[in-house]
């Protein structure tokens, strides 16, 4: 096992050269970075899951309503800040939650297993 | 040749660091307990233990369900006066948490204050946000309140592990106390494995790292919070509200925490507390008790627990009891 780890680095040290290797070490941060800023849920945009699945991604600076069909939900962003219009659950707790600004925040519709989130300043709502 | 195998490197080496990158950060959703469970983990393996966090608390709502037959309490609620119920370790284990913030709270936080909640039309079966509440008659609430008050209406023996119903007609929901009780022991299954959050319906435990968390604004304010703490590892926080169920009648607003003295909506002026806590079970419910009696005692909490208690009333001002830092937004 460590004869063929060393034979890997040896091979690894033959193809690259100090400098290709400083090379490297920036391009695969540089991708890191950029991998994580573009996954990394922020404030701009709200994101819709149901049942766990993301179903789309609406952006609180274009005013709009969004409609769920399968689960009777009609989904509003308006002034910078998504909330939930229309909900066909018995409930009704997410219709009368609080919108969510782009400071962060989280709706949950329980019955329909609909979880809007906005990635803000916090990590968690309590 | 040499070229093309350097570049074959490389992709290959890039490739290897995305999937890792992807594969660390995970954040599983689940439905228990009556409500939504979020953890996000940093560090491999966090689906794995996201599922064994899910697992335990799934066995937790099956011990304590007020509506699953076959739960403890199910049982418990079922069974005649007089008859002792055997119930799982881990109904006991919370039923004794239970107890120790009635007898801490004189009473504030009440287990089986249930009834009065059914009777308001608050329990989660029936509330409708938004619809006309149906406010009782005083007969309707003096009579109610005979079958509420956890030592008059139960007694519990630990060693046999059995709780008796000693009231026809009480009835006990561990609701208050078995979300953050199990958030606590989910910080348990982490231990030092890996960074985790973990947020049950706003009971929320944080694992080897800070997280910032954010405490609803318990009227209409610029965000869905109006303040944040800080949650140290090892540390769990909870929330109750009069803003949650609730509807406004004439002006007056009537909500869920209901006062297990006076069979009303709580009025102690608190519209909101939050409690920071290592111990889940006890921020749980004592957030309840600061709503129901208000911040008279809460010095009292903060030294007999080392809990954290921040209150906010309905004008959005806010008291902090036991040092805590709230940045307010």
């Amino acid at each position: 096992m460590r004869k063929g780890g060393g034979k890997a680095a040896e091979a690894f040290k033959s193809l690259f050269k100090a400098g290709d290797l400083l090379l490297l070490v920036v391009l695969l941060i540089a991708v890191a970075l950029s991998v994580w800023v573009a996954t990394r849920p922020d404030g701009s945009e709200a994101r819709v899951y149901v049942d766990g699945e993301l179903r789309c991604v609406l952006p609180l600076s274009k005013d709009g309503e969004t409609q769920l069909a399968d689960v009777g939900m009609v989904i509003t962003v308006a002034d910078g800040k998504v909330s939930v219009k229309e909900s066909d659950c018995p409930e009704q707790l997410c219709v009368h939650s609080a919108p969510i600004s782009g400071k962060g925040g989280m709706i949950v519709c329980l019955p329909n297993r609909v979880v809007i989130t906005v990635g803000g300043e916090v990590d968690a709502i309590t | 040749m040499r070229k093309s195998l350097k570049a074959f490197a490389v992709f290959v080496l890039v490739v290897v660091c995305v999937v890792m990158l992807a594969a660390c950060d995970a954040n599983a959703e689940y439905y228990v307990l009556g409500t939504f469970l979020e953890i996000k983990t940093e560090g491999a393996g966090g689906a794995a233990l996201a599922d064994e966090i899910n697992a335990f608390m799934q066995e937790t709502e099956l011990a304590v369900s007020t509506v699953m037959e076959g739960s403890d309490i199910y049982a418990v609620n079922a069974a005649p006066v007089g008859e002792a119920v055997a119930c799982r370790p881990v109904t006991m284990e919370i039923v004794k948490e239970a107890e120790y913030v009635y007898d801490l709270t004189d009473g504030a936080y009440d287990p089986s204050v249930f009834p009065l909640v059914e009777l308001w039309g608050f329990s989660p079966d029936k509330f409708v946000a938004g619809a006309e509440g149906n406010i009782p008659t005083d007969e309707d609430i003096a009579a109610t309140l005979e079958k509420v008050g956890f030592r008059k209406c139960f007694s519990v023996d630990y060693e046999k592990g059995t709780v008796t119903k000693l009231v026809e007609g009480a009835k006990l929901d561990l609701g208050g106390i078995a979300k953050g009780y199990a958030v606590e022991k989910a910080l348990s299954e982490v231990g030092k494995k890996q960074k985790a959050l973990v947020n049950l319906g706003g009971n929320i435990g944080a694992a080897n790292k800070t997280y910032r968390i954010g405490i609803s604004a318990p009227r209409e304010y610029a965000s869905q919070y109006f303040a944040v703490v800080e949650l140290y590892a090892g540390e769990c926080i909870a929330t109750s509200g009069d803003y949650q169920r609730c509807f406004i009648k004439d002006g007056v607003r009537y909500h869920h925490i209901i006062n297990p003295f006076t069979g009303r909506p709580a009025d102690s002026g608190v519209a909101g507390a939050s409690v920071i806590s290592s111990d889940g079970a006890l921020g749980d419910a004592l957030a309840t008790a600061v709503v129901v009696a208000g911040t008279t005692s809460a010095d009292k909490w903060v030294s007999a627990t080392g809990c954290s208690i921040i209150a906010v009333n309905g004008d959005m001002a806010v008291s902090v009891f036991g040092g805590r830092t709230v940045e307010c937004v």
